[in-house]
């Protein structure tokens, strides 16, 4: 194929300290594709997040981000963390949080005229221009993760990396975050992790799951035993075709 | 009203003291305010608090060298800054490159510090009251002071105007400014440099043990009152303004030491506002 992977993983671990958290990990991700990571709590998905974005080191393997070194190209990625540790007396409105997005390349200095209109694009795509001027720490927790997500989408990403986006949101704020996962899906590649399988299930192309080791799944083959065996417990099981999918809990 | 015999000392030819330490301190609130609004958002006033301390060290070593060493181009001035500076250097070391636990070097480089200098100072001939440093004495402070103090202003008010955007976002999400290329350890061990060397300035009007709280108390007031983080700077120097001037005021008026005076006027206060704040629960 003569398009180069978005993310291309080859062999690699990850030892915290001593101890092994990922062993094994192939991962291609191509232009375009909508692909989640799911796995127990512990299970290393957020460990694979930070080591595509160069924020972790591989004591094995090989990561490339673009073709290239992640710290070389993760400018390109759109970012969205599961949390952020800040200080909930920070000063800070939603716009300047925003316009974070759009450091990058630069030695110092102001935003100009490009990166206020990029910041209010990112605000209009996800329906928070009326808060641009609200305090960050004011804000519910499914408004800050959109204001997150706009953070991530004013520096114009290629890809768009969330790591457990429904953590901290209602069953109506995932729906609206599915729908626009999936209108930004049309011009950029997304990787999503989370321990959701029901939100994920009618999203994405592909789904990995990640317990130290990586399986592969499409997500109709998301089957109770695969599921199982990932997190050797029983849980929510989705059983998913095309739009329609029906749920199945076990409880203990 | 007394405040008046204030003014009349300021105006006293034979009180030139008095009026270098209200210069620098209100100079001074300039870098203050700023650097202490950082140090307040990013949550290392401990940082803070450690490195001013090592200072002792810096001071003791430095007259130490001037006076038994007879190295006459060495200053406890000197000594102050070296330490200041190294202390921070080798904070940020650890708690960016090491798995060391942090809090235990920030402690002991706090104690250390005290005692090294503590050390030198007993060896030092002569009569060096540890007092003056750790307490403040404004008395020490000389024109030379001044000239310092305007060119740190420069200094800090620069960089903070020019990197107000990466400052901000290290300060309020340091992983995510670090993927958007800033240089975020540099940026972490410039505002740890500028912290030491603020902190040394004010080390002569309210002493080591207590520069810290002027540092974090005026931009802990000054929270309250901003929706911005520039919000907080200019409200912080403000602050830190109003707590010198009018700490030095009093002081001067009832005959009391000035560096316990401007603390408890700026923690008065600082209680005063959380006081409000919980009986008002205004939106902010």
């Amino acid at each position: 194929m003569a398009e180069q992977p978005v993310i291309a993983l080859d062999q690699v671990a990850f030892h915290y300290e001593t101890r092994l958290i990922l062993e094994n990990i192939d991962l291609t991700v191509h232009n375009g594709e909508f692909i989640s990571i799911i796995g127990p709590n512990g299970g290393g998905k957020t460990t694979l997040l930070k080591i595509v974005l160069g924020l972790l080191t591989p004591s094995r393997g090989q990561v490339r981000l673009f073709g290239q070194a992640p710290i070389q190209t993760r400018r390109f990625v759109g970012y969205v963390p599961q949390f952020i540790h800040y200080d909930p007396q920070f000063p800070v409105t939603v716009s300047d949080v925003v316009l974070m997005g759009r450091l990058g390349g630069r030695l110092g200095g102001g935003y100009n005229r490009a990166d206020r209109e990029a910041a209010r694009r990112a605000l209009e795509e996800l329906k928070i221009v009326p808060l641009a001027n609200r305090l960050f720490s004011q804000l519910s927790g499914g408004q800050r993760q959109r204001v997150m997500i706009a953070r991530a989408l004013a520096g114009e990403p290629k890809l768009l990396l969330l790591d457990e986006p429904t953590a901290n949101v209602d069953a109506e704020g995932e729906n609206n975050l599915s729908q626009i996962l999936r209108e930004l899906n049309k011009r950029m590649t997304i990787l999503l992790v989370s321990h959701d399988i029901s939100f994920v299930s009618t999203l994405v192309q592909r789904v990995l799951c990640v317990n130290r080791s990586l399986v592969p799944h499409t997500p109709d083959e998301l089957s109770a035993e695969a599921i199982q065996d990932l997190y050797h417990s029983h849980l929510q099981i989705v059983q998913h075709s095309t739009e329609c999918f029906e749920e199945g809990h076990a409880h203990d | 009203m007394r405040m008046i015999e204030f003014f009349q000392a300021l105006a006293d030819p034979d009180l030139s003291f008095l009026r270098y330490a209200l210069a620098v301190g209100l100079l001074a609130s300039v870098a203050f305010g700023i650097i202490g609004t950082f140090v307040v958002a990013k949550r290392i006033s401990n940082i803070a608090g450690a490195i001013s301390h090592s200072v002792l060290g810096g001071i003791g070593a430095g007259l130490f060298l001037q006076v038994v060493a007879g190295w006459a181009w060495c200053s406890p001035l000197l000594g102050a800054v070296v330490a200041a500076l190294g202390s921070a250097l080798l904070i940020g070391w650890v708690s960016l490159y090491t798995r060391q636990r942090e809090d235990t070097i920030i402690s002991a480089l706090w104690s250390v510090g005290m005692a090294v200098g503590l050390l030198f100072l007993a060896k030092t001939p002569g009569y060096t009251d540890p007092m003056s440093y750790l307490f403040g004495n404004i008395l020490l402070i000389s024109k030379f002071d001044l000239w310092l103090v305007m060119g740190l202003n420069v200094l800090v008010v620069g960089l903070a105007f020019f990197f107000y955007h990466q400052f901000l976002a290290v300060c309020f999400d340091e992983e995510f400014a670090r993927l958007k290329g800033v240089p975020t350890h540099f940026f972490y061990l410039l505002l740890l440099c500028l912290t030491a060397l603020t902190v040394v300035l004010l080390v002569r009007v309210v002493g080591i043990v207590m520069v810290i709280a002027l540092l974090t108390l005026p931009s802990a007031v000054a929270t309250y009152f901003s929706r911005r983080l520039w919000q907080m700077i200019i409200m912080s120097i403000l602050f830190c303004m109003a707590f010198t001037g009018v700490g030095l005021g009093v002081s001067y008026v009832y005959n009391l030491p000035s560096g316990p005076t401007i603390i408890l006027l700026a923690a008065g206060v600082f209680l005063l506002v959380i006081g409000f704040q919980k009986l008002f629960k205004k939106q902010h």
